[in-house]
């Protein structure tokens, strides 16, 4: 299922970047990335059932998840956020193909297995849930950070970065941050252990913190938000994905 | 002067190079050098941090309040929601981060944590508290798999349920389940006629040999048998039977119990932090509904 839904990753992607004269390509690509994303959607919550509890408990479900939000974004604001910017949907497909691709090759196991009691709380989906949203806005951020970097007309690029980056400030810290320390609370006594998964997210936060204040306090220019955008999700992507490769610690995602 | 400082301690520049230092100090502590988390650089970069924060917001507080109370004058046009909740709503999350760094600095002075691993029946003391563990079970789904641990505690008579992720509560304590497994036992009997029951790892003993339970293969006790007079001496592993005697001890059957690893803790920071998030999250989830009214 996650290899049909790479192949119409890629065909919506391609189609969003061929479609800016042609109108009836970007419709189609519309229903193909829509396709995509129902397949994603079916597949969490096929894996979902076969646990009997939401499949967020791993790296494997981290980023069908996120790449799961990432196409319903690109769908759901498609006009309203992204003012159907043809370049902006390409990108930010293609960015989710490339998550998809890592997600079917050998490097992540996709071994279903039924969580410990300790990943058994609704806290726990709760902050799987809302840092992963978190991730997808960043990374849309950063594609349009880099989509800003590389066309004439950057205006629109530049307010879905911003916006992108807001709201998945909200999203990461409240699930990241906050619902991961409640969760730590009931399970481990403590809120905060320095968990280098938490030592990093917290660095996170505090890139991202910088960026809204560079941006709204010190109204920095866009060419340098552009490029802290796709700096800052680099230390996202280091959060989610480095710091499970190379340090050791508590999360397993 | 003061509001010089303020102004410099509170500035965009000052809070970046802050957080730069905090940043980089928290990531020297990972993994493992847990001790940068209580030096004093880390300690004074936390600090700092706090002062940036509070340099912020004072001003900005005291800003709100005056606009509040000319707002709330005779005549004045009344403030647009959006655009109030979208002012405000930073300051809150910086309260709550604040409150956050305090609550810290509190359980950081002052939080008492200690954690037991205890066979169920066994006791422990902490502090003023007896802690025995009364019994302890796997709790099943409808389809068999293990959904928790559940464990009953009695705390100076009083009776405290507790499972992985629902801490128990006694006495201004908090207790935590960590761990529960099951472990072999062994009976051993001594040359007195005194019987103990070993854990994997202790031992009994005797006049001329020293006998360390080292768990079981095929249902049989594996024991590491030391000389008594060369405690450091070479060990031989032997499996032992039931009812067969190794000098003056007599080793029994072999058996099986629960094991439970809990931890007590006493926190005063606990409140703060609670608060801190509560704020925390207030503030988020108001700034991105004040960007969602204002930008769409």
């Amino acid at each position: 299922m996650a290899e049909a839904a790479l192949v119409l990753l890629f065909a919506s992607a391609l189609m969003f970047a061929l479609s800016r004269q042609r109108p009836r390509l970007r419709a189609a690509g519309r229903w193909v990335l829509g396709a995509a994303g129902v397949l994603l959607v079916a597949l969490i919550v096929y894996r979902s059932v076969r646990i009997s509890f939401p499949a967020l408990t791993g790296t494997y479900e981290g980023m069908l998840f996120t790449s799961a939000v990432m196409t319903l974004l690109l769908l759901l604001f498609e006009r309203r956020l992204f003012g159907g910017d043809h370049r902006i949907m390409a990108a930010g497909a293609g960015a989710t193909f490339v998550f998809l691709a890592v997600l079917v090759s050998p490097v992540i196991p996709s071994t279903l297995m039924p969580p410990v009691p300790i990943l058994r709380s609704h806290w726990l989906v709760l902050h799987v849930a809302f840092a992963f949203v978190g991730l997808a806005l960043f990374t849309l951020g950063a594609v349009s950070g880099g989509v800003g970097l590389g066309v004439a007309d950057p205006a629109n690029a530049d307010k879905v970065r911003d916006d992108a980056i807001a709201a998945g400030f909200v999203f990461y810290t409240t699930g990241g941050l906050v619902f991961g320390a409640i969760w730590a609370e009931a399970a481990w006594g403590r809120f905060w252990g320095w968990d280098p998964k938490e030592t990093w997210a917290l660095v996170t936060t505090l890139t991202y913190a910088a960026y809204l204040h560079l941006r709204y306090i010190r109204k920095v220019g866009q060419e340098l938000a552009r490029w802290f955008a796709i700096g800052a999700w680099l230390v996202a992507g280091f959060t989610f994905w480095g710091v499970n490769s190379l340090l050791p610690g508590l999360h397993s995602y | 002067m003061l509001r010089r400082i303020l102004g410099m301690v509170g500035s965009v520049p000052f809070f970046l190079g802050v957080a730069v230092l905090f940043a980089a100090v928290a990531l020297a502590g990972t993994p493992g050098r847990d001790y940068i988390y209580r030096s004093a650089v880390f300690l004074a970069a936390g600090a700092l941090l706090a002062l940036s924060l509070l340099a912020c917001l004072i001003p900005r507080a005291v800003r709100r309040i005056r606009d509040l109370r000319r707002s709330g004058a005779p005549g004045a046009r009344p403030a647009v929601r959006p655009a109030v909740i979208a002012r405000i709503a930073p300051d809150i999350i910086h309260a709550g981060i604040f409150l956050l760094i305090a609550g810290g600095t509190v359980s950081f002075a002052f939080r008492e944590q200690q954690q037991y691993v205890l066979p169920v029946g066994d006791s422990a003391v902490h502090s003023d508290l007896l802690i025995s563990v009364r019994g302890g079970q796997e709790v099943l789904g409808a389809d068999g798999s293990l959904r928790n641990w559940q464990i009953d505690l009695e705390v100076n008579g009083e009776r405290v349920s507790v499972k992985t992720n629902r801490p128990g509560r006694s006495r201004g304590h908090h207790f935590h389940l960590l761990q529960f497994e099951d472990a072999a036992t062994v009976l051993v009997t001594d040359g007195f006629g005194s019987e103990h029951t070993l854990l994997a790892g202790e031992g009994v003993v005797g006049p001329q040999t020293a006998l360390l339970f080292a768990g079981t293969r095929n249902g049989q006790a594996v024991f590491a048998i030391v000389p008594a007079d060369t405690a450091d001496g070479p060990a031989e592993y032997v499996v032992v039977r039931e009812g067969t005697g190794i000098g003056p001890l007599e080793v029994g059957p072999v058996g099986q119990i629960s094991l439970v690893g809990i931890q007590v803790s006493r926190d005063p920071g606990r409140l703060p932090l609670g608060g801190g998030l509560v704020i925390l999250t207030a503030g988020l989830l108001l700034y991105g509904f004040g960007r969602w009214r204002r930008h769409g």
